[in-house]
Formats: structure tokens, sequence, C-alpha cells
């Protein structure tokens, strides 16, 4: 308890003691801003960045020559640069030791260390990035906070005197905080007893060999304590599954309360980012006030530091391997400790905004926070980043009451926040786990329904389709081209496709096959597929062409023609293997292939060679899309694709209707997707709104 | 070594088919004796893959694994092609026919399968894929182009109507056309790596 | 209809009755039918290989050693045996060397083909649009030229830089700079309007392919009724 009265404060007026956060003495009334103010605290957010005063006390941290010192003389470490200056400037009491610490740093290449710099780094890039709107909402959120928490201190500050008259009446904060801890007596009195035997230890003056004899009992200890209450970032990264921060252990606890929540948050803040926008002030206040208020004094009592260099290790070892054993369990006990109503529900309203909408799907929105809130993406990359967090635990019983205070205020936003975010969560659930429209069972009607459909069109009879059916301009370029050729002209036709397409293949190429064989064009016939072998036939008989004209197989496709393409002079062994001795002689070459692929191939290796050729294409509709690139810049000289062109529709074989029925009841199924999930969107949206 | 090998091979024939390629005249016979080499090395990586795959089922059946009646058809099946092959020759039309017989109606209904699966995903895609530019346009374009196969407005005979198709007819062309030349930088881009035998050699 | 047609119709309706079994579930008869298709078609690939490839390009060459293709058959072979290799354990890597003989043959094939087939003509397609022949007609513009070889000209670039993927990376998404976004959101629109055309196109394959095989089986009902 006399670490309580240590830390009062004394007002320049009437002298009687305040708290540390007081702006205004409790007794007399009397300003009491200059007091504050040696906090670090800035009167106006706009005078100093949100993100520079993080950055320097993780700066002096991160520096372990500092961190001893830090602890002798609290007050001056936490103070920003430049008042650190000036108040070494202007005090008696300028130790030593700071100077030559300033003067090393200024010597030193890395001052502040490497992690400091990328941190610092890492934040000015980060708000670089952030817009002034965003700022300035955060620092509004900031001033607010700042007010109600010194109406608060001062609230508080009338009514510790009375506690701290009675040095064995324990304060109410401290009973809450115990009953939130299974030994808190233990913790605090390992702390009563660290700090003045640390302080007893140490020297006043430092020197360079005090300072580096400092450094290696730092690492030393941090060595061999493996289990610390708040594990170092080379501990957890060493373990892997603990979380890398005290901060992410506390925000371990509510995924582990309410998991649906956060899960949900997860995945719908992305989705509503106005929401997020309002929902982001929130989130910097949570921080910030931890940033720019609590931190900067509790920090300075860092009880992690002390357990490490000062505190009996058998002591807190413990507990200190349930917490890293079980992080939903011991850990959390240590964030309650900043709860004056330590409800579940309430620090899900405290960690959930932090974590759920920014961390995944957000990041950018993280510019305006607090280095704590936007190092929590990182830690699990970025473990060294964890240190500085680690230390602003307020398990010191110092340290305690200006956090709970503070914490008060931050509860009744927060609560607010989860409300918001747990009906947020809600309206997401649909999105997260979205309801399938129709599983195996509705597969099966959708299958049942086209079946029944397209049989009954069928056996309802044929339905011819009309004559002089609309056909595609680059099937009239292939009549055209059919038309213009003389009787005796060769005409290569290769068969490309496989049995599969074999009905609608055919349907096309047939009737120009046809045509040719009508207008007396000296067809010769290749295969470049094996099917093509027994699928010729039924070409041939479909064509009405001789059975018995032979159908070479020509292996490696084109690859087997190229030279010839080449240099049709050249004459090979393989000469004999095929009809086709020049393809040069050729008028035409129709590909009649299911694979614009082959097409393509044909037209880039054979076309350039052969320009004395024609090429022409029979493909499926599938394929056309693919093809009329080529019918454009004239290396196709037209195709025919699809029902249309082929007047597939107007042999008897195939029923036209079937055909319309199955294309209708398609256009029916998609135009029902579009509903559904249009109807989906505006019910998901009537939900938000009615929320 | 073993990998460097390859790799030295491969950029050697490619560059040897390069500049066959660019010597017409004089490259042609070198241009024709390297294709008949691929070709037939290709023929044989297919009997190869051809004889992994029975031997893989004749392993099952070896070991009895479970569905190994489903090797055992497919190993019959080929034993029985085969056979009937070698007794009839490749080009007899009893034998075409048969096996023209077979693959054709499998094939064909295969494919068939596929349309009834089409129609149940045209009713999921967009709840799957939600909305975007991409999936609006891709949706638009389908009802258009299925209202077009339908052939109802073209029985119109408007002749403005018929521009119009023409032109949304026309449309595909453009992102195809995009598509190609995406793909043939792509491909140049991936010959050149293996020609300069940078493909597979950040595994050495 | 004479025996083999009725042979044939009837294999034919029975095989796809097995396939579209699968449409109730069935695997068993879905699987025998694709495993006949499988042993099949490799089969008879495996015939048409070995008599129309291997052995005129291969055996019948080293079959006659005073030819002039025997030498050049030596190579084939060489590479051939090593394939071969590959079904036995040792004999893996061996595979590696015919197929790098493979693959840079090809990759040079597409160099020449893909650069004279396809982008060349591609491209001078496209900017041959804006040829004043094309744009003008008896000295007057002709608007709708120009707009459309205006349009196919964006709707390619923009197509284009939909695969454009260099951004800056931020917290592992992949941030472009906004002219690049606005512009491939234009070439997503046409890439949509191809795969629109593609998806139909594939439907009105397997839709015509579904038609046949009922009436196959309608076919063959109908012989009996």
């Amino acid at each position: 308890m006399s670490e309580d009265h240590a830390e009062l404060n004394l007002c320049p007026n009437c002298g009687k003691e305040n708290l540390p956060m007081a702006t205004r003495c409790v007794h007399c009334g009397s300003d009491m801003e200059s007091l504050f103010t040696i906090f670090g605290q800035s009167q106006d957010p706009d005078e100093q960045s949100e993100d520079s005063l993080p950055d320097i006390i993780e700066e002096i941290r991160n520096d372990p020559s500092l961190k001893t010192p830090a602890e002798l003389a609290p007050i001056p470490e936490i103070l920003p640069a430049e008042q650190i200056d000036e108040s070494l400037l202007n005090s008696e009491e300028l130790p030593d030791w700071l100077a030559k610490v300033r003067e090393r740093a200024q010597e030193e290449e890395d001052a502040i260390g490497d992690l400091a710099s990328g941190t610092i780094a890492m934040d000015a890039a980060r708000s670089e990035e952030g817009s002034a709107g965003v700022e300035g909402e955060f620092n509004a959120w900031i001033n607010r906070i700042r007010e109600k928490s010194q109406q608060e201190n001062s609230v508080r500050a009338r009514q510790l005197p009375n506690d701290s008259e009675d040095p064995d009446q324990v304060p109410d904060w401290l009973q809450r905080i115990r009953a939130l801890q299974p030994q808190p007596e233990e913790e605090i009195t390992h702390e009563v007893k660290a700090n003045p035997s640390y302080m007893d230890e140490m020297p006043r003056e430092w020197t360079d060999e005090a300072l580096e004899e400092l450094r290696r009992q730092s690492l030393a200890e941090d060595q061999e304590q493996e289990t610390e209450p708040l594990p170092s970032a080379s501990t957890i990264a060493e373990e892997g599954e603990i979380p890398a921060e005290p901060e992410m252990e506390e925000l371990s606890e509510p995924v582990h309360k309410e998991p649906e929540l956060l899960e949900e948050d997860f995945h719908n803040i992305p989705d509503d980012e106005e929401e997020l926008q309002e929902l982001l002030p929130e989130n910097d206040l949570s921080h910030s006030s931890e940033a720019e208020e609590t931190i900067a004094q509790e920090a300075v009592e860092d009880k992690p530091e002390t357990e490490e260099i000062d505190a009996p290790q058998a002591e807190p070892d413990n507990q200190v391997e349930e917490a890293l054993e079980e992080p939903g369990q011991g850990i959390p006990q240590q964030g309650n400790t900043q709860l004056e109503e330590p409800e579940p529900e309430e620090s899900v309203s405290e960690e959930s905004p932090e974590d759920a909408p920014i961390e995944p799907d957000e990041p950018e929105q993280t510019e305006p926070k607090s280095s704590l809130t936007e190092n929590e993406p990182e830690l699990a990359l970025e473990g060294q980043d964890e240190e500085p967090e680690e230390e602003e635990q307020p398990t010191d019983s110092a340290a305690v009451p200006p956090d709970l205070l503070l914490l008060r205020d931050q509860q009744d936003r927060a609560s607010l926040l989860a409300s918001l975010i747990e009906q947020e969560g809600r309206v997401t659930a649909g999105k997260q786990a979205p309801r399938k429209p129709f599983g195996r069972a509705g597969r099966l009607a959708v299958a049942l329904l086209l079946l029944i459909g397209l049989v009954v069109s069928i056996l309802i009879g044929p339905a011819a389709m009309p004559a002089d059916a609309f056909k595609s301009i680059p099937a009239l370029a292939l009549n055209n081209q059919i038309e213009t050729l003389n009787e005796n002209d060769q005409v290569l036709v290769v068969l490309d496709y496989q049995a599969a397409t074999s009905r609608e293949i055919e349907s096309l190429a047939a009737p120009l096959l046809e045509q040719l064989h009508t207008q007396g064009a000296n067809l010769v016939f290749l295969t470049t597929q094996p099917s093509g072998l027994f699928l010729a036939q039924s070409l041939l008989v479909q064509a009405g062409l001789p059975e018995v004209k032979q159908v070479d197989y020509l292996p490696g496709s084109y690859l087997s023609l190229l030279v010839r393409a080449m240099n049709p002079a050249i004459s090979d062994s393989q000469d004999t293997l095929t009809q086709v001795k020049d393809l040069h002689s050729f008028r035409l070459v129709l590909l009649v292939s299911d694979s614009s692929d082959n097409i393509r191939g044909w037209l880039e290796q054979i076309a350039p060679w052969v320009e004395s050729s024609n090429f022409a294409a029979v493909t499926t509709q599938m394929e056309a899309p693919v093809l009329s690139p080529y019918f454009n810049s004239g290396q196709l000289v037209g195709y025919a694709a699809g029902i249309a062109d082929g007047n597939i529709g107007s042999q008897p074989a195939f029923s036209y209707r079937a055909y319309r029925v199955g294309l209708l009841l398609m256009l029916v199924m998609l135009l029902l997707g579009m509903i559904s999930k249009g109807e989906a969107d505006a019910i998901q949206r009537e939900e938000e709104r009615a929320e | 070594m073993k990998r460097l090998l390859p790799l030295i091979i491969g950029a050697l024939s490619g560059l040897v088919v390069l500049a066959a390629m660019f010597f017409v005249p004089q490259g042609s016979a070198i241009l024709s004796v390297v294709l008949n080499w691929v070709i037939v090395v290709a023929s044989v990586a297919l009997l190869v893959a051809i004889a992994s795959l029975v031997l893989t089922h004749l392993r099952f059946i070896a070991k009895g694994k479970k569905g190994f009646l489903l090797n055992i058809v497919l190993v019959v099946s080929f034993i029985t092609t085969l056979v009937l092959g070698i007794l009839f020759g490749v080009d007899d039309p009893i034998f075409l026919r048969l096996v023209g017989a077979i693959i054709r109606p499998i094939e064909t209904a295969l494919l068939g399968l596929v349309a009834l699966v089409m129609m149940s995903a045209a009713m999921k895609i967009f709840r799957e894929r939600g909305w975007s530019a991409l999936t609006v346009s891709f949706g638009v374009s389908a009802i258009v182009f299925l209202i077009l196969g339908l052939g109802f407005l073209q029985n119109l005979k408007i002749p403005l109507l018929n521009e119009a198709i023409r032109i949304v007819e026309g449309l595909p062309m453009i992102g195809a056309r995009g598509l190609l030349i995406g793909i043939g930088i792509g491909l140049l881009m991936m010959a050149f790596r293996v020609l300069f035998g940078m493909e597979g050699s950040e595994n050495e | 209809m004479n025996l083999p047609e009725l042979i044939t119709l009837i294999i034919s309706v029975a095989l796809t009755l097995m396939v579209f079994s699968y449409i109730l579930g069935d695997r068993l008869f879905f699987g025998i039918a694709t495993h006949i298709l499988i042993g099949v078609s490799a089969a008879f690939l495996a015939l048409v290989m070995i008599q129309k490839v291997i052995l005129p390009y291969l055996i019948l060459p080293l079959a006659d050693p005073d030819g002039p293709g025997f030498w050049l058959a030596l190579v084939p072979l060489v590479l051939s045996i090593l394939l071969v290799l590959t079904l036995f354990r040792n004999g893996i890597q061996a595979g590696a060397i015919p197929l790098a003989f493979l693959g840079g043959v090809l990759a040079a094939l597409a160099i020449v083909g893909v650069t004279r087939g396809t982008l060349a003509p591609q491209i001078l397609s496209m900017l041959g649009r804006f040829e004043p022949g094309q744009l003008m007609r008896e000295a007057q513009p002709q608007w709708s030229a120009i707009l459309e070889a205006l349009m196919i000209l964006l709707g390619v670039i923009s197509v284009l830089f939909v695969f454009h993927h260099r951004g800056q990376l931020k917290a592992g998404k992949l941030v472009r700079p906004v002219f690049l976004e606005g512009v491939g959101s234009i070439g997503q629109i046409f890439i949509g309007i191809t795969f629109g055309a593609l998806f139909v196109g594939l439907f009105n394959s397997a839709l015509i392919a579904l038609i046949s095989s009922l009436s196959e089986i309608i076919r063959f009902i109908s012989l009996w009724f």
C-alpha cells in the first residue's frame, strides 16, 4: 500500500495528495496540469502525434540498457524525446546515467535498436497511408477519453484518501483484483518486494561498464527464464503454439468464450466498410487510451521486467507455466486485472473490436490506431515487436487504479461496440456458411427435370428447324467459299474430333461434305485422331459418300505435314504413308475438329507456310468464340459451328424441339440463380437495416 | 549432372529446330528428321503410359484392393480389344464398328451428363461467386446467347434486330482475342525459358 | 434393322444407361462403363500407335540395316528405350532425356508458330482497323467503324490488363493502382462475355449429346412397342 502513496502527487497549491492522473486537486481545486504533464501526457493531442509516444516508449524499452534505469527513475523515462530533453536541461536532478545513455545513443549507429526502428518505420509507413479524416477522428476520441478519465480520476481521488488512510484496509479495486486472481497477494507482495530491493541495489550513477553489465544480466535472465508469465518473443517463437503477446492471449479469451461472434465478425466486416469506419474510433479508443494514458504510467513499473530480474524464480514458476500452457485460462487472469468489473462479455467487448474487424481484411484501417493495435496483426510474424506490449501489462498494484478508471470508461464504449459487432456477426452467419440452394436431392431434381423435359419433347415428335434459319457470318462465309470451288479442286478434309462430339460435328460436317462432293471437289481425308478411323465411317455415310473412301491416319497431326508445307520439294520416306504429297495443291483445308487448340495449331504451324490454301473449320459451338478472332483476322475463311450453322435442326434424326426445351430450362435455371442470389442479398440487407 | 543433361538436350534440340525453321530450304531435311523422331518418341511415350496404366490395374487386382472388380473390367476390356485388333487389324471395318459401338455411346453419354451438371451449376454459380464485373457480364452474356440460341428473335426477321444480333455475336471475339494474345505471350515466355534452360533449372 | 445394327444398338443403349445411372447415385455401373471405355480406348490407341507409327517409322527402318533410315532410326530407338526404362523403378531418371527432347522441339515450334500464327496476325488485325481506308469512306468518317475499332482495341488491352498482376503487396493482398483496377474491370466484362458464350456453347454441345443419347434409348424402346 505504500506504493500507492508513493505514486500520489502533491498539489502545488495545498500540498495534499492527489492521484497521478488528477488534473485538478481534489482538495483545493487548483490546476495540476503541470503534474499531469510529467507523465508524458500531452494536453493537446494535436501537439503530439498519436503514434510518436508509443514509438518512443518502444524505443526506450527496446534498448536493454535503458530498461533498468527506467524502473529506477520511471517518470523521466516515459517522457517524449523533446520533453526528456527539456526536463533534463531544466532539472537539477538530472541523473548522470541518463546523460550517458543519451550520449551513447547518439554515438551508436542503431541507438534505438533494430526492432524499435523497424517498428517506427512501419508505423511511419502506415501513418503516411492514413487519411487525415481518420486521424482527426482518432484525436477527437483521444480528447474525449482524456476528459472522461480526468473526471473519473477526480472522483476516484476523492475516494482514495479514505482508503489510503488506513493501510490495512484493502481498497475496492484491489479486492476486485484479488477476487479475480487465484493468488493475487503473492504477486502483489512480490511486486512490493521487488522494486525497493531493486532500487537499493542499483547504482545511482551509471557507467558504461555498469550498463553493459546490466545488459548482460538482462540477457542472461531472458535466457534462463524460459517460462515467463508474459513470454518473450524468442520463447514464443520457439514454442510456436503459444500466443505471441499478452494482448493476443487476451484476445484468445473471447475466442474461447464466444467463438461464433468472432468468426462472424471476421466474415462480415469487409462487406460493410461504412460500418467498419464507424467502428474504428471505438477500436482506437480502447487502444489509444491504453497507449497514451495508461501505458505511459504503468509501463514504467513493468511487472515482467521486475520479475525477470529480481523476483525469486521459484515463486511464479507454477503460475507462469500454467499461464503458458493454458493461455485460455491463465493469461486472461492478467487481462482481467485491468477490469473493474471483469465480466466475460466486457472482455469480449473490449477485445473483439480490435481483432475481429480490422485484422484479417482491412489492415489499412488500423492506421490511426496506436502502436499496440497496429502491432497486433503482425505479432505472429514479428514476435520481437511484442516485447514493449508485454511489459505494459498492469499487474503491478500501483499501476492498477488509473487503468481501472480508464477501463470503466472504455467499458461503456466497448459494450456498445460489442453489441454492434454482435449484431454484425449475426448478419454474416449466412455468409459464413452459405445455405446451399440444393444438395444432392436438388441436383437430382434438376437433372430429372431436364431429362423429363427432353424425353417428352422427343416423344412429341420431330420439329424441324426452319430451312432458312439465321446463320452466323462465319458460316455464311464458309458457304460462299465452298461455292467458289470448281470441279476437281483439291480439298483436304482433316478429321480431328472425338466420339463425344461426333453427333454435333458430323451433323455439321456432313452437309458441307455432301455439297463439296456435289460440286465435284476432289476430297482427301486425313484423321489426326485414332478414333477418327471409326468415326470417319459414320461421317462418310451421313455425307452420302462412298464408304470405301480411304481415310489416312496422320500421326503427329500437323507436325507430319510441317516440312511438306515449308518445302514442297522435299521427299522423305514417309511419302507413301499418306495421300498428301503437296499441301500447296489444296485450295481448301477443311478442319473438322472439336478442339480450338488443334485448329489453332494448324493455323499457327501450317497456314503461314501455305498461303495458297484457304483454311476453314467445322467445330462445336463451344469452340466458336475462340475461333472468331482467327476469322476476324482472315486466317480462317469461315467456320461452321452450332446447330443453326449446320442445319442440324432440319435433320430428322435430331429433335429440335428438345434442343429448345433444354435451352429454355437452362435459361430458367440461370435466371433463378440470379434471382435467388439477388433475393438473398436483399434479405441480408434488410436484416442489416433492421438490426 | 543428372538434371543438367536433360536441360542441355532440350535447349539444343530446340535451338536446332529453331535454326532449321529460319533457314528453310536448307534446314528442311533436318527438321523432317527431327520431327519424325518427335512423332516416334511421342508415340512411345503414349505406349509407355498405357503400359503403366495396365500394370497399375494388374497390381491392384493382384493385391485384391477394394474395387478390383472395376480393375478386372478394365484389364479384360483392354486385352479383348488388343487381341481382336491384332486378329482383325486396326483397319478392319468390323473391328472399327465394334470399337465405335462401345466408345461412342459412352463418350456421348458422358458429355450428356455434363449438360445435367451444368444445369445445377447454373443455379449455384451466382451464389458461389457473388456479384462482380465478371460474373454479371458472364450471366448476362449467357442469357443473351441462350435466347439467341432459341432462334425466336432471328425468326422475326427484323433487319435492325438482325444487325444487333450480328454485333452481339461478335462481342465474344474481343475477349477471346485478348485471351489468345495473353496465352500466346505466356506460351512464348515459357518456350524461351525451356530453350534457354531456365525451366526446371531452379531445381538444381 | 439387321442383326449387327441391333447388336450395336443394344450395346449402345446398355452402355448409355450405365452411364446415366450416375444420376441416381449409382457408382458400380457407371464405373464399369467408364472402365470399359478406358480399357477399349487404351487398347485401340496402342494398336494404332504400334501399327501406324512404331512399325513404319521405327521398326521398318531398323529392320533394313542397309536402308537410308537405319542410322537415323537409332536415335528414336535410344530415346524410346530410355522412355521404356521409366516403367522400372531404377529407370525413372532416364525418362527425363526423351521428354526434354520433346519439350525442346515443341518449344521451338511454339515460338515460331505463336509468333507467326497468333500474335502477329491478331495484333495486325486489331491495328489494321485503324487504317484510313477502313475508317473513311468517300472522305467521310465511318463512325461505326471507328467505334468498333476503338472498342476492340480497348477490349483487348483491358483483357490483357486483367492478367497483369503487378502491384504492391499489402497485408497479403495485392493492391494494384487504381488505373489498372479500372482497366482490369473493363477487361473482366469482356472476358465475362466470352465466358458466357463459351458456357452456352459447351451446354449446346452437351445438350446435343444428351438428346442424341436419349434418342437412342427411345429408339431402342420403340423397337419393342
